[in-house]
């Protein structure tokens, strides 16, 4: 009993030393000058004449530092792949599908029915705004991705018996991530477009519309992968 | 108050993380842990030499000062990634709890009570 | 000023979610903490980052806890009195503040387990047919009736606990479900 309280407190103690020693670490370094030109600076002098992008910050993750973008598409499909892999590990293939007769009927209350109803198509109609408006005011791909996998969740509170084939999602998933893959390998690394408007423009709007898709499977098959644990297994 | 400023905050959170690693021992509250931790280093990196008076890096012609763009471009990935991980963590749980019926990473029984 | 009492709820809400024995008030505390996360990055002129939070990290992020809590195992406790008609705010608080609190504090703390309260004022006979709850707790005047499964390492541990865990001065007597065996305590 003494030991553990000993332990416990020790641990208090080094948090703590932890903390402080960052905190006067931070706080005496920023006295020292740095005189390295900064990167910043020339992003915001340039960015709205070589990407035709308002938002400096979409200008960044999908022109100048797109790299960072593909990497992180492929970070979020590899987690989908575990969640899948780890949830139906030892299941062949066929098994793998959601059967009819496991579902039950929800006694759904006619207040959630009916608000849901009204708030669905608004909840697209923002999603979609946030995807193809995502260059010139803040938002993007990822954002509308995410409100659009919010919309599958109120499609399961209005229909939770209805059938969604999960398998497909993935594969969707799977494609749209070559397709964002090859984008740019075809726009910006083997040609210099920076400067031509309207190129740069269909660029962003298609690449924010490949990714806010992309965003929207991976978190759907988590999403519905996390509801439908308690039923399947 | 020079003190109380962002970076500060986000040390302070990421230590908070820490603290919650080392002392719990429930697997849920492992993952929460994990989630301030990095909430921490988020808002380190947005606060970051930030220019007083500054606007969103958002508009056509920019009044200088403005706020640096990069950051915030790498912490939407991160925060992305960071769902990932957080899904990761609960599907981990779920699926050993389901098949080992465990939700801690060891029992705190006291002494007094293991004699009986 | 502004910024001071948003960092100020970063913190409160964060050392909330940590310090917190129950796991139910830590994915509240974890709803408020993003919710001021979103506060400071809109403060810090980031726009674009605090639209990512609140759809990602408000929104999904506490959906997929919610979901991974049904999961986690509770206690289920259920409180008998026949001699009311229904159950006021007025009843629960004050049987709350004789022992059902200490309880809670109880299970959450020594036995690392969540606990859920249901009351009821059906006949006691009926309940004691019914396998869902794991302890129920019967009062006739000064004396508690304490019945659950003599398998139960946790009923176990509350009954020889129960003088630690009830302050005042009633008199407790266990009865085992199954074996229908009675103990006294002292």
């Amino acid at each position: 009993m003494n030991l553990t309280k000993l332990i416990l407190g020790l641990r208090f103690f080094l948090v703590i030393l932890g903390a402080f020693l960052m905190i006067f670490l931070f706080i005496e370094s920023k006295e020292i000058e740095v005189t390295i030109p900064s990167l910043k600076n020339y992003y915001l002098n340039f960015y709205y004449e070589d990407t035709a992008a308002k938002n400096s910050v979409a200008a960044i993750y999908l022109n100048y530092r797109v790299f960072d973008t593909l990497f992180e598409a492929l970070m979020l499909m590899v987690s989908v792949m575990e969640v899948i892999h780890i949830s139906w590990g030892n299941k062949h293939l066929i098994q793998r599908s959601i059967l009819r007769k496991e579902f039950y009927k929800n006694n759904q209350s006619e207040v959630v029915l009916h608000f849901v109803g009204i708030i669905f198509p608004f909840l697209l109609m923002i999603a979609f705004y946030i995807i193809i408006n995502g260059h010139n005011s803040p938002g993007g791909g990822f954002q509308g991705g995410a409100i659009l996998a919010t919309a599958l969740i109120a499609r399961y509170l209005i229909y939770p018996n209805e059938y969604l084939d999960l398998n497909i999602l993935e594969k969707l998933e799977k494609f749209l991530f070559v397709i964002i893959l090859s984008v740019p390998i075809f726009f910006i690394f083997m040609n210099d477009f920076s400067g031509n408007f309207i190129f740069n423009q269909i660029y962003l709007v298609t690449m924010n519309i490949l990714i806010g898709f992309k965003v929207f499977f991976g978190l759907g098959v988590i999403l519905y992968r996390f509801i439908f644990f308690e039923r399947l297994n | 108050m020079d003190f109380i400023s962002g970076e500060t905050v986000g040390i302070i959170l990421f230590f908070i993380g820490l603290f919650g690693l080392m002392t719990k021992k429930n697997i849920l509250k492992t993952i929460m842990s994990i989630s301030i931790l990095q909430s921490g280093i988020y808002l380190f990196f947005i606060a970051d030499d930030l220019p007083n008076n500054s606007i969103p890096p958002i508009g056509e012609t920019l009044e200088k000062p403005v706020a640096d763009p990069v950051p915030q471009a790498l912490m939407i990935t991160a925060i992305v990634i960071g769902l990932g991980i957080t899904a990761i963590g609960l599907t981990m749980f779920i699926h050993y709890k389901k098949r080992y019926g465990i939700s801690f990473w060891s029992r705190n029984r006291s002494e007094e009570r293991s004699d009986q | 000023m502004i910024e001071a009492f948003i960092l100020l709820g970063v913190v409160l809400f964060a050392l909330g979610t940590v310090v917190s024995n129950s796991l139910r008030r830590s994915i509240i505390y974890m709803g408020g903490f993003s919710l001021m996360m979103i506060l400071s990055y809109l403060f810090y002129r980031a726009p674009d980052v605090a639209f990512a939070e609140t759809t990602i990290g408000l929104g999904l992020t506490s959906l997929l806890y919610l979901v991974a809590l049904r999961r986690v195992k509770i206690y289920s406790i259920c409180y008998v009195d026949n001699t009311i008609e229904t159950f006021s705010d007025k009843n629960i608080h004050e049987i709350s503040s004789i022992f059902l609190n200490e309880l809670e504090l109880f299970l959450e703390k020594e036995e690392e387990m969540e606990s859920q309260f249901s009351y009821s004022t059906r006949p006691l006979a009926k309940l004691l047919d019914q396998p869902e709850h794991d302890l129920i707790i019967y009062k006739e005047k000064d004396t508690l009736y304490l019945y659950g499964n003599s398998s139960d390492a946790i009923f176990s541990d509350i009954v020889h606990f129960a003088n630690i865990i009830v302050k005042n001065d009633y008199e407790i007597k266990a009865i085992f479900k199954d074996t229908e065996d009675l103990y006294e305590p002292n």
